[in-house]
């Protein structure tokens, strides 16, 4: 009934098997070519770069620059910034011949490693050590206490906040100023010493922060320098920030009471006013030359009397 | 289709070898779909995935690598102190990306320690893609940005595409599979039943056919046996007739001819005496010659029924002598020259109806040479076979058209036709040659089934 197809055929498995083959060379080839594109697509996945000493010739990794003897280099926190640069200024006037570079600011840890490897004479550093960088075995000077203060948008209507008013804030729970203005909350990055001075004293804070952070609730800025300009210009906000920065610089902005108790060297010492962070310098080993000089001058009366003006609280404290 | 008239079961297993053979080679042909149809989707999709994902992680470290070299501009030692910084206000805006890590590498091809602090979500074990950008100081590179990028957002959407595809794949492959199979199944199932009917059909049509075949050849016996049976019927029938009319002819001339020739002759006496006796009696005279004068014409009128009733000549000189004597009439009464081959014996042997049928035949032949012809030479033939008769009559005279078309009858009289039944009653053939002015030809042919030799008719004829 089927003339057309070979019975021999039909017995015989070889056309089947030559057909399997086809298939089975179409699928490999497939599988091969798909394999190589994706190969060629993805590039390797070991890392492309070895880990070890960066070579001493390095453009990227400079180890040091030519510091001369009579200048004093500086780098760390932003918030050690405005204080220290006001100090350098007064140290350069009494010192003529003398020095100082104050870089922009590179953050605690930054500071810390750039004294630690040498690159600069002092790290400037506003938070407590870390364990890993204590092992480092720095020399750690503080030399100012800043009070941190909740500091608002100069529209906004409220003197005073109390500490839960505060955790309502960077909860989200309270979401308008008493004139109606939307409450605008601006935080730092994680790490930032001032968020830790806050939670050092309120440990809901630090959850509340986390949570924020997680759910991308508030803007966060990374320096002292955005922060400021955030709380100047936009209405209804509020951050935490250095009374100091603001006195120092006559910035724009409204340091509120808290619980009714204004930030001041009294409030802070008594611990009536709950938030402060110490401004401290670290090196490698005790300085010699100009630094020494920058020491001695910071631990001097005109310049405790400059702290004082400029809402610092002059360490280490008066007995 | 010399298989179909095959055993049933040959077909059987033919069809199922057919059904076999397809899906046998439809198999890795299927296969073959469902792994592309399956495959193809979700490999697309991880390729353009892929590639999206390559171009962020390009984008990613073209702009790392350009803040860096801006950074490195602005401070060239404290840079990479918060470069951490950097970074992660760089992936800030990478946010949901699948960017894990970035790393500034050296031209050295070592990775610079920027911090401890992780950067992203860096996931440790986990395969990465890596895509870099030429960090450049003054035109020159100093090291490169690269950026790693997890290739778990294109595997998981993959995996997830391959779910559909891998049923849309299956479903059509068992769609392409199973649907041709099933209609070849039916198929085959159909064509083995009309196969199966068709044998049984044909098995009852050579059935049927050698019955009516049978009974045909069955009829066609009883005809032939019926058919031969009349032939010897009506042959007997004429012998009869024939010997009866010879007997009536013998008896007619043997009986009344023998008393009125004796008549006759006494009448003649009787004439002779009156003539030479008394005057008176003339009376008796006159009165024998009217009587003579009626017997001669009684004698004359037996006569002639004698010679109707049948060829008494044959009885009295045989078949040749009488054919013979037939010829030299003709030739006395018309201007023509007669051939007359006669090729027997002077004692045929025939049987009288063989005998008469011949004679009779010949008489006509030649009546109608005398009567229509006009012909200047007559050929004659007799020729006597062991088992067969041949007579010819040739003319060469005006002919005429012989067709049967021609109604029977309608121009001549039934001379032709009389002919034809006597030869064909004794199962011999007859046939006219003639054109008009081409002669005429009468050739028969007759077995010589001597009935003579059975007994019977040889007492009929002998009595
Ligand atoms: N030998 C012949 N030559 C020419 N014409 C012939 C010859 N034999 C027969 N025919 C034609 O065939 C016709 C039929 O002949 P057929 O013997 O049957 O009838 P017929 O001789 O006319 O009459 P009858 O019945 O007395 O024999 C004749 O009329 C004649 O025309
Ligand atoms: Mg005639």
């Amino acid at each position: 009934m089927s003339p057309e197809i070979d019975p021999e055929d039909v017995e015989s498995p070889a056309s089947l098997a030559a057909l399997w083959i086809g298939v089975a060379v179409i699928l490999a080839a497939a599988v091969g070519v798909a394999g190589f594109l994706l190969v060629d697509l993805i590039g390797t996945t070991r890392e492309p770069f070895t880990s070890g000493e960066v070579p001493r010739d390095s453009l990227l990794y400079l180890r040091s620059t030519t510091r001369p003897p009579e200048v004093v280099h500086l780098a760390g926190s932003g918030s050690n910034l405005p204080l220290t640069r006001a100090l350098a200024e007064a140290f350069q006037a009494t010192h003529p011949g003398r020095h100082v570079v104050v870089f922009d600011s590179i953050g605690s840890t930054g500071g810390v490693h750039a004294a630690y490897d040498d690159v600069v004479d002092f790290g400037l550093v506003s938070r407590p050590l870390r364990d890993s960088e204590l092992a480092l075995d720095l020399l750690r000077v503080p030399y100012a206490r800043v009070p941190v203060v909740v500091a608002v948008n100069l529209g906004v209507p409220e003197d005073s906040i109390s500490l839960a008013e505060l955790l309502d804030l960077y909860a989200g729970r309270r979401s308008r100023w008493s004139d109606g203005t939307p409450i605008v909350v601006i935080q730092r990055e994680p790490g930032d010493s001032s968020h830790q001075a806050v939670e050092a004293v309120l440990p809901e804070f630090a959850a509340i922060n986390q949570t924020a952070y997680r759910d991308a609730r508030w803007r966060v800025v990374d320096s002292d320098q955005a922060m400021q300009e955030a709380l100047s210009i936009t209405a209804g906000a509020v951050g935490l920030f250095d009374l100091g920065a603001i006195v120092l610089q006559r910035l724009p902005v409204k340091p509120l009471r808290i619980d009714d108790i204004a930030p001041s060297e009294a409030s802070v010492q008594s611990r009536r006013y709950p938030f402060s962070k110490d401004l401290a310098l670290v090196s490698v080993e005790p300085p010699v030359g100009a630094p020494a000089e920058f020491l001695r001058f910071i631990d001097g009366e005109q310049a405790r009397s400059l702290m004082r003006a400029s809402g610092y609280i002059p360490l280490p404290e008066d007995q | 289709m010399s298989r179909a008239t095959g055993p049933s079961g040959h077909v059987r297993k033919d069809s199922v070898d057919l059904r076999r053979y397809l899906s046998a080679r439809m198999l890795p042909l299927v296969v073959l779909l469902a792994v592309l149809v399956s495959l193809s989707a979700p490999l697309a999709y991880f390729v353009l995935t892929v590639r999206t994902l390559r171009t962020r992680a390009e984008a990613t470290a073209v702009q790392v690598a350009s803040a860096i070299s801006r950074e490195i501009q602005d401070r060239p030692v404290l840079w990479r102190y918060d470069a951490y910084k950097l970074l992660a206000h760089i992936r800030a805006f990478t946010e949901e990306t699948s960017i894990a890590r970035i790393e500034i590498v050296d031209r050295s091809g070592v990775r610079v320690p920027l911090d401890d602090q992780p950067l992203g979500r860096r996931t440790g074990a986990e395969p990465l893609m890596w895509e870099s950008a030429p960090i450049e100081i003054n035109e020159q590179v100093v090291g490169h940005a690269w950026t790693g990028v997890v290739l778990d957002e294109a595997r998981a959407g993959a995996l997830l595409l391959l779910i559909p595809f891998g049923a849309l794949g299956l479903g059509l492959a068992s769609l392409i599979y199973f649907i041709p199979g099933r209609a070849m199944a039916r198929a085959t199932r159909r064509i083995d039943q009309s196969q199966a009917a068709l044998a049984r059909f044909n098995q009852t049509l050579e059935q049927q056919v050698a019955e009516r075949s049978s009974q045909l050849s069955a009829a066609y016996t009883q005809l032939q046996a019926k058919e031969e049976r009349l032939r010897e019927l009506s042959s007997r029938a004429l012998l009869l007739q024939e010997a009866e009319r010879r007997v009536i002819a013998r008896e007619l001339h043997d009986s009344a001819g023998q008393a009125l020739t004796a008549i006759r002759i006494n009448l003649q006496i009787i004439a002779q005496l009156a003539e030479a006796g008394a005057r008176g009696s003339e009376k008796v005279a006159g009165l024998a010659a009217r009587t003579l004068t009626i017997a001669d014409a009684t004698l004359e009128e037996i006569r002639r029924a004698v010679s109707m009733l049948g060829p008494a000549i044959l009885d009295d000189v045989g078949l040749v002598a009488a054919i013979q004597r037939l010829c030299d009439d003709l030739g006395e009464r018309a201007d023509t020259i007669i051939d007359c081959e006669l090729d027997a014996p002077p004692a045929s042997g025939l049987s009288p109806a063989l005998e008469s049928a011949c004679y009779r035949v010949i008489q006509e032949a030649l009546t109608n040479v005398a009567r229509h012809a006009r012909a200047t030479r007559v050929v004659v033939r007799l020729a006597l076979a062991p088992r067969k008769i041949h007579l010819e009559v040739h003319d060469n005279g005006r002919g005429f058209d012989p067709s049967p078309t021609r109604p029977a009858g309608s121009v001549g009289g039934r001379g032709l036709v009389g002919m034809r039944e006597r030869v064909e009653l004794l199962g011999g053939t007859l046939r006219i040659d003639s054109a008009p002015d081409m002669g005429t030809h009468v050739i028969v042919d007759l077995p010589q089934v001597t009935l003579s030799e059975d007994g019977d008719d040889t007492a009929v004829v002998v009595a």
